[in-house]
């Protein structure tokens, strides 16, 4: 009989510590993403004045304007440009759907590490992508966003018209963030 | 009759409390603690940040928090005397390490 309530003591014990293990770190790693979330949700991004884009076989130098919902694509300079350049191709779908919806606009902005800005612009250019990419010449892009978390899942954001992000995330990296990009257009959307 | 319980770090001297009250009093606190514990991981996790955010943002978090694709860094292949021919692109230093 005392081992008896010996053992519900431990399995009842075993019960709570298996729930608490389980709970406790779900809410403190949604807690952690979402504070650095609403952190950069605070500050509006500030696009590069000088970016270069070899598209359709011209090279263009000018800025990003920050006057519709943009989708910001952002390659860090710490990424390996020649592994993730070739890849950028997945964000051809979405750019379709940035000129039939025409809800928001698409910069995939890549940061050049220092002196390889001509080298970075060749490799963009090799690749004929139907879409403009951005080759972020001074690397200013981390610089001019101190607010975005060095973690890779906060480079992917959609603004709003003033250049605060709304959405953190890479739409094409689940399709979880795909409906909530969505959902984000359509309420943003209807905010005009 | 009297004697001393030491339970925990909580003394009780005399007959006025009993071994089963004890044990039913320290149950009572276990049960008690864990539920708060819970009570206060779900009322974080929702109201942590704010009553204004949205249910749209509530959802962005819990996208964010459960990717899967979470990207360490992308490796390159680096090996001194050969190039990265799968990746299209000559590494200066490999050449370097060539000669």
């Amino acid at each position: 009989m005392r081992n008896g309530s010996k053992y519900s003591r431990a399995a009842t014990t075993a019960i709570f510590a298996v729930m608490l293990s389980l709970l406790l770190p779900c809410s403190c790693r949604d807690y952690r993403v979402g504070r650095r979330m609403k952190a950069m949700m605070e500050n509006p991004i500030v696009i590069p004045e000088r970016l270069s884009t070899a598209w359709r076989d011209t090279v263009i130098t000018g800025s990003v304007a920050l006057c519709h919902p943009l989708l910001v694509i952002h390659v860090d300079s710490s990424y390996c440009s020649t592994c993730v350049i070739p890849k950028l191709n997945r964000y051809s779908p979405l750019y379709a759907q940035s000129l039939s919806e025409g809800t928001f606009r698409l910069a995939v902005i890549v940061s050049s590490p220092h002196g390889e800005a001509r080298h970075i612009c060749h490799q963009v250019g090799l690749h004929h992508f139907d879409f403009p990419v951005y080759v972020d010449l001074e690397n200013e892009f981390d610089l001019l966003n101190p607010s975005i978390p060095s973690d890779r899942r906060f480079h992917s954001f959609l603004t709003d018209s003033l250049g605060r992000p709304r959405l953190i995330g890479d739409p094409t990296a689940s399709e979880h963030l795909m409906k909530i990009f969505n959902e984000v257009l359509k309420s943003e959307d209807k905010t005009k | 009759m009297n004697y001393t319980l030491q339970t925990g770090g909580i003394a009780a001297t005399g007959n006025l409390i009993s071994i089963k009250k004890i044990k039913a009093m320290k149950k009572i606190i276990i049960v008690s603690l864990a539920a708060a514990l819970i009570v206060g991981g779900a009322f974080a996790a929702k109201f942590a940040f704010g009553k204004k955010a949205s249910e749209l943002f509530r959802a962005n978090v819990q996208a964010l928090a459960t990717e899967e694709k979470i990207t360490v860094g992308e490796l390159c292949a680096y090996n001194p005397g050969t190039t990265c021919e799968s990746l299209g692109e000559t590494f200066k230093d490999n050449i370097r390490a060539a000669k």
